[in-house]
């Protein structure tokens, strides 16, 4: 069915840089990523989810994959890492020493990238100035070119849109 | 909206100031008068609780990478051989393999019922081909007109997989009506008909459900897609 086919080539299109970004930055082998990614939109195009952000489900999706895929691959490294004492594993890279926390590290880091990528561009320059180059609202207001009360009210607004959107995605933090 | 503080007449403006209160950058005396503000707000209070989370989750970006592009949207990796639809060969062998795959599964467990209905014409009406482990055969059931919200013909293929407790039976649907309600009925050998699935119609047409039937996949005379008025949608007898 050439249906099937235009709906994962768009899926592929619209999501798939997200996803090999962000599967390419946890410690899976890079030749795989693109395996990965692929794997994922199978997967999601095998359940036909109604959900409200495609993107999100199929982020999560690459998530639980790879974490089952790490699980499934080093449950002996974690077996001889639970034999160690206390003082062994706190001195461990926490990355490391827990890849599933590097998973979830790595996929907050999209979701919050891509919150930012979906400001308005007006407001997403107000918290790069602010947050980012740490700016006061006057400095800020002097780099961008806009009165001090309009760098606020863009932060106000900023603020709430990057919440909603991170909720919207599923971040709870 | 929430009700606004009498109280605070300058609520309003004071508000605004929770942006810059949260990413940094206030003057000291709006910092102040913020705080101030914000002790007896309950409304601010409850906003900035629901904002506190915020800078821990931008400290996770370096600044630069905040740029990607807004859509993410973007070609296939070079090295990855693409079709003219965009999509790399390789994914689109995967999903070719993975349909046959998915037939030779059903061919070898259960039946399968391929439910088509609609558009051919008033007198053909839907198809319906039962495909049981070798012996494969074919029917043709009874038409039912277009219905409402229903532009394409329909065509569900449900798999019959044998259970301990019954039949799974595994529905996908394209060109289903969109916007009401569907039922699956199953018909038994006495030609009483069970709703085993309902579910709403998806704009785009195409659902995938997974219902569950005690009868055996033998017992099963019948499988229907039908509308809350009892409208037939797509009918398979065997």
């Amino acid at each position: 069915m050439p249906l099937d086919e235009a709906v994962v080539a768009e899926i592929y299109r619209e999501h798939g840089p997200v996803l090999r970004r962000f599967v390419g930055r946890t410690s899976l082998d890079p030749g795989r990523t693109e395996d990965v990614v692929q794997e994922v939109i199978l997967r999601v195009w095998r359940q036909a989810p109604h959900v409200t952000s495609m993107r999100a489900y199929l982020l999560q999706t690459a998530r639980n994959m790879l974490i089952d895929m790490h699980r499934a691959a080093g449950r002996r490294v974690v077996e001889v890492a639970a034999d160690r004492d206390d003082d062994t594993r706190a001195r461990l890279d926490p990355r490391t020493a827990n890849p599933e926390q590097e998973i979830d590290h790595a996929l907050d880091q999209i979701l919050v990238e891509e919150a930012l990528a979906r400001l308005q561009p007006d407001h997403r320059s107000v918290v790069v100035a602010l947050y980012y180059q740490r700016l006061s609202v006057a400095e800020a207001a002097d780099q961008l070119g806009i009165p001090p009360g309009t760098v606020k009210s863009r932060a106000f607004y900023a603020v709430r849109s990057l919440r909603a959107v991170l909720d919207e995605m599923g971040v709870t933090q | 909206m929430s009700a606004r503080p009498g109280s605070e007449p300058e609520h309003d403006e004071v508000q605004l100031l929770l942006g810059a209160f949260v990413l940094g950058g206030l003057e000291p005396a709006e910092h102040q008068a913020f705080t101030r503000h914000l002790r007896s707000c309950g409304e601010c209070q409850r906003e900035a609780a629901q904002l506190s989370g915020l800078p821990a989750l931008l400290d996770l970006v370096e600044p630069g990478q905040e740029a990607a592009s807004p859509d993410g949207s973007g070609p296939a990796p070079g090295g990855v051989v693409v079709a003219e639809t965009g999509a790399p060969r390789a994914l689109l062998q995967r999903l070719r393999s993975e349909r046959r795959r998915r037939r030779w599964r059903t061919f070898a467990i259960a039946a399968v019922f391929v439910l088509v209905a609609g558009a051919i014409g008033a007198s053909v009406g839907p198809v319906m081909n039962r495909m049981n482990a070798p012996p494969t055969r074919g029917l043709v059931a009874a038409a039912a007109p277009l219905t409402t919200g229903q532009s394409t013909p329909a065509v569900v293929e449900i798999d019959l997989v044998t259970r301990t407790w019954g039949t799974q039976l595994d529905l996908r649907g394209t060109g289903l009506p969109t916007g009401q309600v569907l039922f699956l009925a199953v018909t038994d050998r006495d030609g009483h008909s069970y709703d085993v699935a309902s579910w709403t119609g998806t704009p785009s047409g195409r659902t995938a459900l997974t219902a569950a039937c005690w009868m055996k996949p033998d017992d099963i005379t019948q499988l229907q897609v039908h509308t809350r008025e009892g409208a037939p949608v797509a009918t398979a007898t065997a």
